[in-house]
């Protein structure tokens, strides 16, 4: 078995030596390489997570706030065409108000001149009759005064007034 | 022709220091380890959060190797605990067999007695002594997270199964194969950059410009994979060791 081992050059101290050399580089390579470079490394790693993380939230807020806008808007848009149509109506309304009283301010004003002009008319007609029947008791006072009696008289002044009436 | 190529399976000794055999692989190995210690001090004292020049390289490095092994132990933690030893295994590994490949290693030396040539430097695991090493390393610690995760008697449970025929002979089996495990990995690792050793020496003999190149690139390469495969089994063997069954 040595024989064997010294053929293939196996030494144990030369091994042994190789083994602490190994150790020694693993231990000076965890303390200067691994363990730095590996949390810096994890350090990053976190960080990015963390800021996917945080943009991901940021994202949401976004979304969260746009819907609230258009909520908002919506809501704006309704109630500003709602008071647009209240607005339209109450403007119809006065119109409509003001056109009625109109209306009847000048219907009754129709009718007032309208009784005026009756009664100035029956006050003219009167006058008219009257004139009339002066004037043919005058004119029949004047032919046939002496002739006719006062119920001839008034017979006459009745039949022009009588055709007066009737021309009316 | 081919008596001129010297070829030792063995790696040489330079110097005996009190009773002690300083071999050109050990030399190589010293000095591998030394410029990697170096680099990593100079890294690891200005990490930075947001990284600039070679912390790139080193973070991509990591982060591969890291990511690599993730996909191997299963779960990021499991690879995070391993991960010191498996990356050291890789950049160790990778780093001395790349470094076998510099010019002057195997061909800078000495004539021992006016007679046999014997390099100053020597690829570092072209020598069993290395790759044994490593290999009993990696299997030790793996019986010893093995202990730590399941328990000692759990652990031994794997290798003496007495409730029933069958699991007493895959006990023996798994028990076998530990020893196997070792020889495996050392055997493995020695196998391939020996031989990329041998054929460099032997190119380099027969056509000494232009033909090795490629063989160089190869030698890359190899380096690069053998490295890998010992890191990545590294990690199965630790996996399994910790994992219930």
């Amino acid at each position: 078995m040595s024989e064997l081992f010294h053929n293939l050059g196996i030494d144990w101290k030369v091994l042994l030596a190789q083994i602490v050399n190994f150790a020694i580089l693993l231990f000076v390579l965890k303390k200067f390489a691994y363990k730095p470079i590996l949390k810096v490394l994890n350090d990053r790693r976190k960080k990015i997570e963390e800021a996917i993380e945080r943009s991901k939230g940021v994202d949401e807020k976004m979304a969260e706030i746009e819907a609230l806008k258009e909520k908002i808007l919506v809501e704006a848009r309704r109630e500003s065409s709602e008071i647009i149509k209240k607005a339209e109506e109450a403007a119809d309304k006065i119109q409509e108000d003001a056109l009625k009283e109109a209306y009847g301010k000048s219907e009754k004003f129709m009718a007032e001149s309208l009784k005026k002009v009756q009664a100035e008319r029956e006050k003219i007609f009167q006058e008219v009759k009257n004139e009339t029947a002066g004037l043919v008791y005058a004119a029949v006072e004047r032919t046939i005064g002496d002739l006719a009696d006062e119920k001839l008289k008034a017979k006459m002044v009745e039949d022009a007034l009588k055709f007066v009436i009737s021309k009316r | 022709m081919i008596e001129g190529v010297h070829i030792s399976l063995s790696a040489e000794k330079i110097l005996d220091v009190f009773g002690f055999p300083l071999t050109n692989t050990l030399l190589t190995s010293f000095l591998v380890v030394i410029s990697l210690m170096v680099g990593a001090y100079v890294l690891g004292r200005k990490i930075k959060a947001i990284p600039a020049g070679i912390q790139n390289a080193a973070e991509f490095v990591i982060d591969g190797l890291l990511g690599f092994m993730t996909t191997i132990a299963g779960d990021r933690k499991t690879a995070e605990k391993f991960f010191p030893i498996v990356a050291t295994i890789f950049i160790f590994v990778l780093f001395a067999n790349w470094a076998g490949i510099i010019p002057g290693v195997g061909s800078i030396g000495f004539y021992e007695d006016g007679k046999t040539f014997v390099p100053f430097f020597r690829s570092v695991n072209s020598d069993l002594n290395m790759t044994l090493a490593l290999a009993l390393i990696a299997v030790t610690l793996s019986h010893f997270f093995g202990v730590a995760g399941l328990g000692a008697f759990k652990h031994a449970g794997k290798f003496f199964n007495f409730k029933n025929p069958i699991g007493f002979f895959v006990g023996i089996l798994e028990f076998v194969s530990e020893f196997a495990k070792i020889i495996s990995f050392s055997f493995r690792l020695f196998g391939n950059v020996f031989a990329g050793e041998v054929l460099l020496v032997i190119i380099t003999f027969l056509v000494p410009v232009i033909a090795p190149v490629p063989f160089y690139g190869l030698e890359i390469f190899v380096g690069f994979i053998q490295a890998l495969i010992f890191a990545v089994l590294t990690m199965m063997f630790l996996v399994v060791a910790t994992k219930h069954h």
